[in-house]
């Protein structure tokens, strides 16, 4: 089976010239010729923008107090717009966030490092980077690493000195390297190959350490898919697809051990105290699962009873855990003690959350009004 | 795109451009013709009743997939939905190596339906896939093995029975 048998069977479902005649139909009683948002209008837009922020600040200045529709006593106590940054096509949204010593850093969907400028409550461009667009960066110990496709670099959040660690040795044109994780200076990293139909069939998983050099071998070229969720010493954590099986797995570096947790397809996830708590496609809510037990628990949270249901997002830092979960059409975001098991709703009427990071002194959470929006806002909300 | 306005001309333009496609994803989602319509036609009201100034077509192609998808996903999720029965007819394929594999590829769970679509039909990326779909790389990379495994029994199967 090829790319074509597929592309073959799919390029059969076609709207019939009946159905364009009616949606052509439908759209004309419907559109009365509207204008787009135009560059015009975007002026207008950018203006009256300003005009709100003028405003805003005026309030802010002398603590009038503006009406937050997110949380009713938790409010976000800031948010900064990412709006502005190299926005072109889908470029403009958030990629990836980390916090660090205090600081939040993100990336864009482009190239670029930024940072989160508490005094003037504004987004600041850091630097460039040689990044694949779209990838994620991992910090470990003040330093974050990230991948072109054909090397890895660690860059210094302190003074943003940067290096090569590593480089794609086979060749470049048929492979390509990713970063799965890094953990306590280890880097878990991906060559990837690709195949004569542009597809990547197959991997290698390599281990590198940052601070012997070595670079060994942790599962050699294969089929199988291994999307890392969690690292914790010698414990994986991995939504993994192996030649006769898929699902959960638990994979012990030390011993080589490799158990399944679960039969399905877990997409975030966090690893506290031996214990990993996920949210799945496969299972609306927020899940546990011990490693040692091995039986999955549901956490009931607010709003899990409701109507389209989901949980967007997890993090987790210390004993709590912090989740965006969606209902009523709009997302939360919520704190949950793993001690006692208490959720509060920090903050509400977020859109689509796509990122949460937190030090368990401040929480950041990226989310766009819409799905679909390319531009959105980063809300701090302070835990203390 | 900045100047374009959302006259019936630019919506026709859409609409020969995307139906397509839209219909593509919503009958892999919804597996009926039917159904597959409503969510096309309710994707380009949604555009009429709320413009969007594209930022190029790119962003006015990965628009419309991602509403696509969405109404999909609402749509299955609704209760209503949900206690319908389901007729699945694939009235598409002629040829029966297609029928076979399009069969094949709506006996898949939903959530790998899309991604197959974005990466073998329309040649996303996997990165733009996530981007797309709102969900990891990695996800998309585990759901695609995953789809492409499925697949690959699925036809192994019926090949063998023939």
């Amino acid at each position: 089976m090829n790319k074509n048998t597929i592309k073959s069977a799919i390029e059969d479902i076609k709207a019939t010239d009946e159905f364009k005649e009616r949606l052509y139909k439908l759209t004309r009683e419907n559109s009365g010729s509207r204008p787009a948002k135009t560059k015009y209008y975007r002026h207008l837009i950018a203006a009256s923008a300003s005009l709100v922020i003028i405003i805003a600040a005026i309030f802010t200045k002398f603590g009038l107090g503006m009406p937050d529709k997110r949380g009713e006593d938790n409010k976000p106590t800031s948010s900064i717009s990412n709006a502005r940054f190299g926005a072109r096509g889908m470029g403009g949204k958030v990629c990836d966030m980390i916090l660090y010593n205090g600081k939040l850093f993100y990336t864009d969907f482009e190239n670029k490092l930024f940072y989160y400028d508490n005094s003037s409550n504004t987004g600041k461009l850091l630097s460039d980077m040689e990044i694949t667009p779209g990838s994620s960066i991992f910090e470990d110990g003040g330093y974050i690493y990230y991948s072109n496709g054909t090397a890895i670099f660690e860059r210094s959040l302190k003074d943003n000195n940067f290096k090569q660690i590593l480089s794609c040795d086979s060749n470049s044109i048929n492979g390509i390297m990713g970063i799965n994780a890094v953990q306590d200076g280890r880097i878990f990293y991906t060559i990837s190959y690709r195949n004569k139909d542009g597809v990547f069939p197959e991997a290698e998983y390599r281990i590198y350490d940052l601070s012997t050099g070595n670079d060994s071998l942790l599962f050699e070229r294969s089929k199988d898919f291994i999307h890392i969720l969690a690292v914790d010493k010698n414990i994986i954590i991995a939504d993994s697809s192996f030649e006769n099986d898929s699902g959960l797995f638990y994979i012990d570096l030390a011993s080589g051990e490799k158990k399944k947790l679960l039969d399905l397809s877990v997409h975030e996830g966090c690893l506290i105290n031996g214990i990993f708590y996920y949210t799945s496609q496969d299972e609306n809510g927020l899940w546990s699962i011990s490693l040692k037990e091995g039986i999955p628990k549901k956490i009931t949270i607010p709003g899990e009873n409701e109507d389209n249901f989901f949980v967007d997002r997890i993090c987790g830092f210390g004993d709590f855990l912090y989740i965006a979960a969606y209902y009523n059409g709009e997302n939360h975001i919520m704190s949950i003690d793993l001690k006692t098991f208490d959720t509060t709703i920090l903050a509400q009427g977020f859109g689509r959350v796509w990122k949460l990071c937190s030090d368990g002194k401040t929480l950041y959470a990226y989310d766009t009004k819409l799905h679909v929006d390319n531009e959105g806002q980063i809300t701090e909300i302070k835990l203390d | 795109m900045d100047e374009i306005l959302f006259n019936d001309d630019y919506i026709h333009q859409l609409i020969d451009k995307y139906s397509d496609m839209l219909m593509r994803i919503t009958y892999l989602h919804m597996k009926n013709k039917s159904d597959a319509e409503d969510i096309v036609q309710d994707v380009f009201v949604k555009l009429i009743e709320k413009p969007i100034s594209f930022e190029n077509s790119e962003h006015e192609k990965a628009w419309l997939i991602r509403v696509t998808v969405n109404l999909c996903k609402d749509r299955l999720k609704a209760a209503w939905f949900k206690k319908r029965v389901k007729i699945d007819v694939n009235c598409y394929s002629s040829n029966p190596k297609n029928s076979n594999v399009l069969s094949a590829i709506l006996e898949l769970p939903v959530k790998y339906r899309s991604i197959i679509l974005l990466f073998y039909f329309e040649d996303y990326s996997i990165k733009e896939i996530a981007k797309i779909l709102g969900i990891k790389e990695g996800s998309v990379g585990s759901q695609l093995h995953r789809a492409r495994k499925m697949l690959e029994k699925k036809l192994k199967e019926d090949f063998e029975y023939e």
